[in-house]
């Protein structure tokens, strides 16, 4: 019987997918009205990480460019929404933490963030920026695997030592906190919480359907064609540079969305946030979800993060070193993570009429 | 003249690969280059393609200079390059991995990949396969049938036969030269299996230490010579 429904579900793709989308809709709709506030802002922050996990996805399933240096991008998005909330709060005035380091005037570089048409935007555009230009240097010079992804640790930890350095202008090691209003709402709120939670589901489900858009395109085969033989494809005639800049600026993009989502859901960002720990975290969330696949990077962000918290709750210290097991054990005994494994059981339960068996047919088919 | 070298130096770093390299392949002509591993031929081949650069000389498509210009746009002036090794797009299908080159050098002439394939009849029935799993055998025709999918004018091919059984070795002879046959390809082929390169080369040129020491007519040189010439 099983059986018949997953042949049955595998004619009507189009009705899982449906099936799928509304089960998620209410998920979203109903959690709201029966977890606490607490837990809502939790889950929140979850679906944020996920906007990060999808990208990075982008960059590293996809496009083999592992980034250990995604929690730069993920911190200017955060500090350009974070500079803004600090200067709604403040009026004419200067934000608390620069009048307690002896700062006189508004340092010219946080004039802009005044307005918010500009610093929303920003979050993200100066993520893709700052990637572009990194890639447009470095991948031109052939620069790859541990080598790019050893130089992007090294950015991650001079970002995290330039912000805690430049006390007067970020912040220094406590960040930028202590928001009196977000967005014209009254943070703690109920209300202000749910509104953030929508605002962080909508922005994982864009995130999806964007990154899921363009691995189906052209430009999704290419990359991966890139990943696999980035020489090859420069000899087929293509600009294998431009390719990798575009998917590592995008996948910077979504670390920026990410960013200036949790500024207003967790109420702080410091550098502990931006840094090497963090940066590599949002790396084992697609190890352990399953890299190249769509879903994997979501659940494994989403499971990951729980994990921490409920982990961190019983057992303080106990979570970093869960985490580099699990680390361990998805890169030796599922290297494609959750969604391999989920892919390798649904391939053993649906054994009669696997797809190998009608490849051979259409093989025997053709001349 | 599709290719024109002349003068090229290639260095590793500060050290010498290859010496003053003078090469030309006119159009439609078939230049096969035999050397002992290590003498520099695939160092030659990537930087016709431009992979590395020059230290000195210039290499000429057509007559344009471009020693200048980047892997991508030496492709899209005509020159196709079948590197050693054959693993392609190994997760990507067949029908992708010629897709995707016909998408951008093809111009999304679908005609492009049907031509191909009627070259190659045996990835046909492979089209939904990952290229990962095919045999070396059939992911040597898939990348040869990559690079002409770009329709080049003049085709550079490293050790095509290397670890390949006979039979696709013959199939792989027989393609190339109804290709030559059809007309307006140029072809320069590095092989160490000279009876092969022979029969299909109308040119010769051995390499060593970095130097082509010897060319002429493919006719005028005996397999055995060759071998002889090449043994170690």
């Amino acid at each position: 019987m099983t059986g018949g429904g997953a042949a049955e579900q595998r004619r009507h793709p189009r009705l899982r997918q449906g099936a799928v989308v509304a089960a998620t809709l209410a998920v979203v709709v109903v959690l709201p009205l029966v977890v606490s506030q607490f837990r809502l802002a939790l889950l929140s922050k979850y679906l944020v990480f996920a906007v990060v996990a999808i990208g990075l996805n982008l960059a590293w399933g996809y496009g083999g460019m592992l980034s250990l240096g995604h929690g730069v991008f993920f911190g200017l998005g955060a500090y350009c929404t974070g500079m803004y909330l600090k200067l709604a709060e403040a009026g004419s005035g200067l934000p608390d933490f620069m009048s307690w380091s002896g700062v006189s005037s508004l340092p010219a570089i946080w004039a802009p963030f005044r307005h918010a048409w500009f610093a929303l935007p920003a979050a993200v555009l100066v993520p893709m920026g700052v990637a572009a230009l990194l890639g447009a240097s470095v991948f031109r010079r052939r620069v790859r695997g541990a080598y790019f992804a050893l130089l992007t640790q090294a950015l991650a930890a001079a970002f995290a030592i330039l912000l805690v350095g430049q006390q007067g202008l970020t912040g220094g090691t406590n960040g930028l906190t202590n928001f009196s209003t977000v967005f014209g709402l009254e943070p703690g709120n109920p209300r202000t919480t749910q509104i953030l939670f929508f605002a962080a589901a909508a922005a994982a489900a864009v995130a999806f359907l964007v990154v899921r858009q363009i691995v189906q395109s052209r430009f999704g085969r290419l990359l991966v064609a890139v990943r696999d033989g980035e020489d090859r494809v420069r000899f087929l005639g293509y600009d294998a540079t431009r390719v990798k800049v575009v998917a590592f600026a995008l996948s910077a993009g979504l670390a920026g969305l990410a960013g200036a989502l949790f500024v207003p859901i967790v109420g702080i960002i410091s550098p502990a946030d931006v840094g090497v720990v963090p940066s590599i975290e949002m790396v084992v969330w697609v190890a352990i979800g399953g890299r190249a696949t769509l879903a994997g990077p979501v659940i494994g962000a989403l499971l990951v993060s729980y994990a921490n918290t409920a982990l961190s709750e019983w057992y303080p210290d106990g979570w970093l070193y869960l985490q580099g097991a699990l680390f361990v054990v998805a890169v030796v005994w599922a290297p494609r993570g959750l969604a391999g494994l989920a892919d390798r059981f649904r391939h053993l339960a649906w054994r009669p009429g696997s797809r190998r068996r009608a490849e051979v047919a259409v093989g025997a088919a053709s001349p | 003249m599709i290719l024109s070298v002349s003068g090229l130096d290639v260095a590793y770093g500060r050290a010498p690969v290859l010496h003053g390299i003078d090469l030309e392949i006119p159009d439609g002509g078939f230049v096969c280059l035999l050397g002992r591993n290590g003498v520099g031929k695939t160092t030659l081949l990537n930087t016709i393609m431009g992979v590395l650069s020059p230290t000195s000389g210039r290499v000429l498509l057509d007559g344009h200079d471009v020693t200048e210009r980047p892997s991508c746009a030496r492709v899209a002036a005509g020159m196709g390059y079948v590197p050693q090794g054959r693993d392609g797009f190994p997760h990507l299908t067949v029908a992708e991995n010629l897709d995707v080159v016909m998408e951008a050098s093809a111009g999304g002439d679908r005609t492009a990949v049907d031509d191909v394939l009627d070259r190659f009849p045996r990835l046909v029935p492979l089209l939904g396969r990952r290229a990962g799993n095919l045999s070396g055998g059939q992911k040597q025709q898939l990348a040869m049938a990559r690079a002409l999918v770009t329709r080049p004018r003049l085709l550079v091919l490293d050790e095509p036969t290397e670890g390949i059984q006979p039979s696709i070795i013959d199939e792989i002879e027989d393609a190339l030269a109804t290709l030559g046959q059809a007309g307006g390809l140029a072809f320069l082929l590095v092989e160490q299996y000279v009876e092969f390169a022979l029969r299909l080369a109308d040119t010769y040129a051995v390499m060593e230490a970095g130097r082509i020491v010897d060319s002429g007519p493919a006719s005028s040189l005996h397999a055995d010579d060759a071998s002889r010439l090449l043994a170690v």
